[in-house]
């Protein structure tokens, strides 16, 4: 009895970025995006008008007077409700098992997975292929490559790369491993991550471990009004780092750099600004990709 | 009096438990009419086209059942470890068996144990595993010249569950995937979030056969509340009974703990209640055990699906709301015996 739901409509097969085929109609009205960087996705890919419903950690202004939908654990019911043609779940942020379990429920289901900025370029593409808004998504895609590869070759032109430390937490140490989109971004702004090498993709990282690596900068998602000094009243030890003794911290607005969406050629534009002002200033338009 | 109470309570939770799963379809995160939920009910699970009918029959039915299913089944497993060490205060999560099992449940959860041929059972049985150890330990631990204290049993549980939630969590913290991070913590505090019809069966099954054996042990089981030395003039092989028990809790806490994650206490204030009204035979307490655990847990899971719509809490944090100051006057009553 769980197979039903309208299936009259469909007859596109496609794989998700989880591996999964997926049947999906080929008209899509309504659409539930259960992350917020899936939420900026849909927008990039000129189908904002389709969404119907999105996750309760979204605060767009565009989708304020939206359903938001709990996403842990996923309310099943609230999405029902919405009879949604396509609902976008984000790899590392939604389970899996809740994929499957729409799919069960005869919601089409698709699953997006981030882990470098050129996945979320392909992304834009793909959802406006999937939804029928190509030609916004194709451009839009296109001036957000143009963006990125500017960035990313000015950066490659700087003399050194210096090594980056990138945190969430500035209590817990908590860092992004290999494999996360972070890794990407820090590479295209011409520095070297001292996470890189590390197995988890989220871990929590000891105060020895950031004083033996001794980065150069530290980037943190802790918001645009942070004082710098908070860090080393948290971590006395820290005073010895370089970047705190040449006052290269930097934090940055958490919704730039922790959703892995279209806001991540901000991200990358704002760190690579910061380990290369010089490259940046030469050419006199670091700000102009900062939108 | 008692007797007239004890002959009409079965058939009074057997309705009581009827009612509480029609009543509690009619509660979730979305407002639908009573009227169409009754006709999606009335018309069957391919009755009706149309949203409300697929809420209605493959989310919320399932979810409500499987909280029967394993309200009744902790509520019975309560019962069971009671009779085994001949004190109330006995519960498989004070004792550390729900821990247990989450601990064997999240080393197969999160990739440290293979996976096996019968895929769908590994994690069940990793959780009896887990289980079965801590019990073993705990009694071992508590038991001295032939008679088992109350009080080192409660610490030998506080310790071992103490161990067995580290294990767990040394287990997810070490895993490279966080989206099973996140799974796993939801599900430690226990939840009925996301239940399917095919889930049912296996923690069904596991209850009903547990439930019986214990049914049809209700005489060894009242021999065994009179102390062991007793039973075993009375004609019963009690180390038998004794290995039998501890099998049968760890396997039904185990198997339900992989259905639903650790709630706790219910094997505590469920039996208590029973008693109370009919006494201390566990011909009748065994069945009324799990019918009253039943509607508990649909009701517990109702408050935590609903009180804070549309984002739900862990259905755990009401059974322990209710559980622990009733453990404490338990603890308080010191005088509070069987019969």
């Amino acid at each position: 009895m769980d197979c039903r739901g309208s299936a009259a409509r469909r007859n596109a097969t496609v794989v998700d970025e989880a591996g999964r085929q997926i049947a999906v109609p080929t008209r899509i009205e309504r659409i539930v995006s259960l992350a917020p960087s899936l939420t900026e996705l849909a927008v990039a890919a000129g189908a904002v008008d389709r969404l119907v419903g999105v996750s309760s950690a979204d605060d767009l202004p565009q989708v304020d007077s939206l359903a938001h939908i709990s996403a842990l654990p996923v309310d099943f019911e609230g999405i029902l409700n919405l009879n949604p043609d396509l609902v976008l779940l984000l790899e590392g942020v939604n389970r899996s098992e809740d994929a499957d379990r729409l799919r069960d429920l005869g919601i089409a289901a698709y699953v997006f997975d981030a882990t470098a900025i050129d996945d979320v370029l392909a992304d834009i593409q793909r959802l406006g292929e999937m939804v029928g808004t190509e030609e916004t998504a194709n451009d839009r895609a296109r001036t957000l490559r143009d963006a990125v590869d500017f960035v990313t070759s000015t950066a490659a032109a700087a003399p050194e790369r210096p090594s980056v430390l990138v945190l969430v937490g500035d209590a817990d140490l908590y860092a992004f491993g290999s494999g996360s989109y972070i890794q990407d971004l820090v590479r295209r702004a011409g520095g070297s991550s001292i996470t890189a090498d590390i197995p988890q993709m989220n871990a929590v990282l000891s105060e020895e471990y950031v004083l033996s690596q001794d980065p150069d900068v530290i980037v943190g998602a802790f918001g645009e009004d942070y004082d710098v000094a908070e860090l080393t009243r948290n971590h006395p030890a820290f005073a010895q780092l370089r970047a705190v003794r040449s006052g290269r911290i930097y934090s940055v607005d958490p919704d730039v750099l922790l959703r892995p969406g279209p806001r991540l050629v901000d991200a990358l534009a704002v760190i690579a600004v910061r380990l290369h002002p010089e490259a940046f200033n030469q050419r006199g338009d670091g700000v102009v990709v900062l939108e | 009096m008692r007797k007239v109470t004890g002959r009409l309570a079965l058939p009074l939770a057997l309705t009581a438990l009827l009612l509480s799963v029609v009543a509690a379809v009619f509660f979730g995160s979305v407002r639908l009419s009573g009227t169409h939920i009754l006709q999606s009910l009335l018309a069957g699970p391919n009755g009706t086209d149309g949203t409300e009918s697929l809420i209605v029959w493959s989310l919320r039915l399932p979810r409500i059942l499987l909280a029967a299913i394993v309200g009744g089944g902790l509520a019975v497993v309560g019962v069971a470890m009671q009779a085994l060490v001949r004190n109330p205060l006995a519960d498989p999560y004070v004792l550390g068996i729900s821990s247990g099992a989450a601990a064997g449940a999240s080393l197969f959860y999160m990739g440290f144990l293979p996976a096996g041929i019968l895929s769908i059972l590994t994690m069940p049985i990793a959780a009896f595993l887990g289980g079965l150890i801590t019990i073993i330990l705990v009694f071992v631990v508590a038991r001295t010249d032939g008679s088992v204290s109350i009080a080192r049993l409660l610490l030998a549980g506080v310790a071992l569950s103490a161990l067995m939630a580290s294990i767990a969590s040394f287990v997810t913290f070490s895993s490279p995937d966080p989206n099973r991070v996140r799974g796993v913590l939801f599900w430690l505090l226990g939840s009925f979030s996301g239940a399917r019809w095919n889930e049912l069966l296996l923690p069904a099954a596991t209850c009903l056969l547990g439930t019986i054996v214990l049914f049809l042990l209700s005489r060894p089981l009242d021999a065994l509340l009179l102390g062991e030395d007793a039973a075993q003039s009375l004609g019963i092989d009690v180390e038998r009974l004794k290995k039998l028990l501890f099998a049968l809790c760890a396997l039904m806490t185990g198997f339900l703990v992989a259905a639903a994650g650790t709630i706790g206490f219910v094997g505590l204030i469920v039996p208590h209640g029973v008693r109370s009204v009919v006494g201390i035979g566990h011909r009748r307490v065994v069945p009324l055990a799990f019918l009253t655990g039943a509607v508990f847990m649909v009701w517990a899971d109702v408050l935590s699906s609903s009180l804070l719509r549309p984002v739900e809490f862990p259905v755990g944090v009401v059974t322990a709301m209710a559980g622990v100051p009733f453990f404490l006057i338990l603890l308080r009553a010191s005088r509070y015996q069987f019969g």
